[in-house]
């Protein structure tokens, strides 16, 4: 009782989901299961075949009804039916989460299916969602490309931000003649690594800031897509590795996309013996592509057991744009906040914009004075 | 059988319509009249005086059309925050004597019906509807025709539909000074439901969401019964007051980019597209962006829709729409109501039109969807029509009400 007494006095970190859907899903959230162990992971699919074969112990199946536990065969609407069906167990989900991480395939069934609905719903539920998605293949046909661009456009809607991973943009011309596994599955492992760099600078505190605070401003302004790059390197020399990586990589097309980005997120995870030199070294080279109005994050982990190494990331805005929601005023929306706000609503003294309807009697229904414009109630920020 | 006319003073229009029902259910209409309504607001009457000069000249038109004169018509209303609330009526069956359950006759269906009829309600409300439910036999629920059943008790559950009394008496006695005869105040959700729901229909679970211009009422049928019932104090007039505030245009200019441009979901692709609304006496010429339009549409009808979702889960919770949504009234007319609809509900959603129509073209028919929907209601109730007393013919001459 205490704790509902004084909500302002506990602290709670930012809780983060990062959620795999379908086989892309799956697989993505498997890989990355083999080496983080502090993060909240979870995984759907349709499929109870690879569902069975998945190393994922609590991997949950979708649209039992919907297609009898077979696969969504490559059909979106099948993926659709099958989250619609089971959308209760995404709210619950979703109900303590502050980000939601998903991971993703488009092109399939299960992911450019589902995808929309949750996040949807989590937007429903006031949670900033960051999709993770990688694009087919050119090999796949055009017939997927279109479904995996329509599924984007869906997405769109309800995401704060989108981070593509286009498959044939990570495999460079001289690796092709290599064997196909690892490359093929280079995407996924790409998309684990993003989530799990994301969620470690969030956890744990830096010591210098890079907070949740900043990753929602840079999601919200970012106008729904973002670019992502990695880098990891160890050794004597890996401070200019991992700035030759970030500057030269496939996804930031050569690098080029940072020249001019109007917002970038830099974070870096080094052991104890990290240097100045180092992040100056890495960083210094970025700063001289920004423009100078570009707004600019950087966050630096110290981890224990990254000694003799050094990893990075950079998240990468293609446009800045005001968000078209106004919460400027609201509090961040730490999920237990968020369980305790069920308070009054209260009605506004002053009379705002009723328009025509200013002389006649106002229209009180659920505590809310329905004739003001429900944009300047719910105080959604008109884009002008 | 006569003909049946009925009246609908909205918030935008007059509308009346007249026509019977035939032996097969068909319905014939024999005339249908429509005049923008003056001096009602969000489905109140503001000023009284000039209403009543609409709707005599309404009247007066339609004797025109019909080459006889009306004196009683249907009220369809939507007046005054219309609600439903479920009474249950119980009898105990059980003699004092033998102690021993009995058989069910019609004369107990009838006095439980009464009983489930005379509940008492606030003061400030009044009657619209009662509408028989299930009855229950002891612990056997859903019962639909209990007769020569056995049981110790007989309940049975009666949905009673009411709206606020002085806004339904309000309107009863617009139509008495006319004067014509007020034979009933009709619910108009209820109205929109029998116009646009086949038989097959009512039985799976299907919500008749009315999208009025002051008010947005809503039915759902399951099971051949209505669950049910509620209107929202919102309506397309609402629409067409935020656009202006938003956008500072005038009011005609709100409700003209509203029908033209205007859409219930906001698109983010089109970030860049714009409008053009002309100039129109003091307000200039102006260039608006469709993605802020869209917004504030968008706003509206999303917390509209969310009310209506509100009422019917906390309502009937049990209740799975497997029938979907059907819109009817002007804002079904919205460009991405119904995707909207699709994405608040999570069914499909679709354009209610009225059917079994001789005599209306289908296009005008969606028009005069809820006055269908009522001359069905007046069918089902088969009420001799009431001659029109000595004092109102007197008036009537006096008004000038051509007679037959």
């Amino acid at each position: 009782m205490s704790n509902q007494t004084h909500p302002e006095n506990r602290t709670s970190a930012p809780s983060i989901l990062t959620l795999g859907v379908g086989g892309c899903g799956l697989r993505a959230i498997e890989q990355l299961q083999k080496t983080a162990s502090n993060m909240k992971l979870e995984a759907i699919d349709t499929d109870t075949k690879a569902l069975s074969e998945s190393l994922l112990k609590d991997a949950v199946h979708i649209g039992k009804e919907v297609t009898n536990g077979f696969s969504a065969g490559g059909d979106p609407e099948v993926g659709r039916q099958a989250i619609e069906k089971d959308s209760t167990f995404v709210r619950n989900l979703l109900r303590p989460t502050d980000l939601l991480i998903l991971v993703a395939g488009l092109g399939g069934g299960t992911g450019s299916g589902a995808l929309p609905v949750i996040t949807r719903i989590a937007r429903e539920a006031n949670t900033l969602v960051l999709c993770l998605v990688s694009m087919p293949f050119k090999f796949e046909g055009k017939l997927v490309q279109q479904k995996a661009e329509k599924a984007l456009k869906r997405l769109r809607m309800h995401t704060d931000a989108i981070v593509r991973l286009p498959n044939h943009q990570l495999v460079t011309a001289t690796e092709k003649n290599q064997p196909a596994e690892e490359l093929l599955i280079r995407g996924q492992k790409l998309m684990g690594d993003a989530a799990q760099t994301l969620t470690t600078i969030l956890s744990q505190n830096g010591i210098y800031g890079l907070d949740f605070a900043s990753l929602r401003t840079m999601l919200q302004n970012c106008d729904g897509f973002c670019h992502f790059a990695s880098a990891k390197a160890e050794g004597k020399d890996r401070s200019n590795l991992v700035s030759y990586n970030l500057l030269h990589h496939p996804l930031l097309s050569d690098g080029n996309l940072i020249e001019g980005a109007p917002g970038l997120i830099a974070g870096l995870i080094g052991g104890p013996d990290l240097t100045l030199e180092e992040i100056e070294s890495i960083m210094r080279p970025i700063h001289q592509k920004l423009p100078e109005k570009t707004w600019a994050d950087v966050g630096i982990i110290i981890d224990p057991t990254m000694k003799n190494k050094l990893s990075a990331i950079l998240l990468v805005a293609e446009q800045w744009k005001e968000p078209l929601l106004d919460d400027s005023g609201k509090k961040l929306p730490f999920s237990k906040m968020r369980r305790l706000s069920a308070n009054q609503g209260e009605l506004p003294l002053e009379i705002v914009g009723k328009g025509r309807f200013s002389k006649s009697e106002p229209t009180i229904f659920h505590n809310q004075d329905l004739d003001v414009p429900t944009y300047v109630r719910k105080k959604v920020k008109l884009p002008r | 059988m006569s003909t049946t006319v009925v009246l609908e003073i909205g918030t935008s229009q007059i509308r009346l319509l007249a026509g019977e029902i035939r032996d097969d259910g068909a319905l014939d209409i024999a005339g249908t009249f429509k005049l923008k309504s003056k001096g009602i607001r969000k489905g109140e009457i503001q000023d009284r005086d000039s209403a009543i000069e609409t709707l005599r000249e309404a009247i007066k038109a339609m004797e025109g059309i019909l080459h006889k004169s009306i004196h009683a018509v249907y009220l369809v209303t939507s007046a005054g925050g219309v609600q439903s609330t479920v009474y249950t009526g119980c009898l105990n069956l059980v003699d004092a004597d033998e102690n021993l359950p009995q058989e069910i006759y019609e004369e107990d269906i009838e006095e439980v019906i009464e009983l489930a009829r005379k509940v008492p309600l606030p003061e400030n409300r009044v009657k619209l509807h009662t509408l028989q439910q299930y009855f229950q036999v002891d612990d056997t629920y859903g019962v639909t025709h209990p007769q020569n059943m056995t049981g110790s008790e007989l309940r049975l559950d009666m949905l009673t539909i009411h709206g606020k009394r002085s806004t339904v008496h309000n309107f009863q006695k617009l139509v008495d000074d006319v004067p014509i005869i007020c034979t009933d105040a009709v619910f108009s959700g209820l109205c929109s439901a029998l116009a646009v729901l086949p038989d097959e229909q009512k039985e799976v679970s299907t919500l008749v969401i009315d999208l009025g211009a002051g008010s947005t009422d809503f039915v759902i049928y399951s099971n051949g019964i209505v669950q049910t019932a509620g209107s929202i104090p919102v309506g397309g007039e609402h629409i067409t007051n935020d656009i202006s505030i938003g956008l500072t245009i005038s009011t005609q200019q709100a409700e003209a980019v509203k029908k033209r441009d205007g859409s219930a979901l906001t698109n983010r692709l089109e970030r860049e597209r714009t409008i053009s609304i002309p100039a129109q006496q003091a307000f200039s010429a102006r260039m608006i962006r469709a993605l802020t339009l869209n917004t504030i549409i968008s706003a509206r009808m999303e917390e509209t829709f969310s009310f209506v979702k509100e009422h019917i889960d906390h309502d009937c919770p049990n209740i799975s729409l497997s029938g979907g949504v059907l819109l009817t009234g002007g804002g079904a007319h919205l460009t991405g109501i119904r995707d909207l609809g699709e994405k608040i509900f999570n069914v499909p959603c679709s354009l209610g039109k009225p059917f079994d129509i001789h005599g209306l073209p289908a296009k005008e028919s969606l028009q005069f969807a809820t006055l269908i929907g009522c001359i069905r209601y007046a069918d089902s109730l088969k009420l001799p029509e009431e001659a029109p007393s000595r004092l109102k013919k007197i008036l009537q001459f006096i008004w000038g009400g051509t007679h037959e």
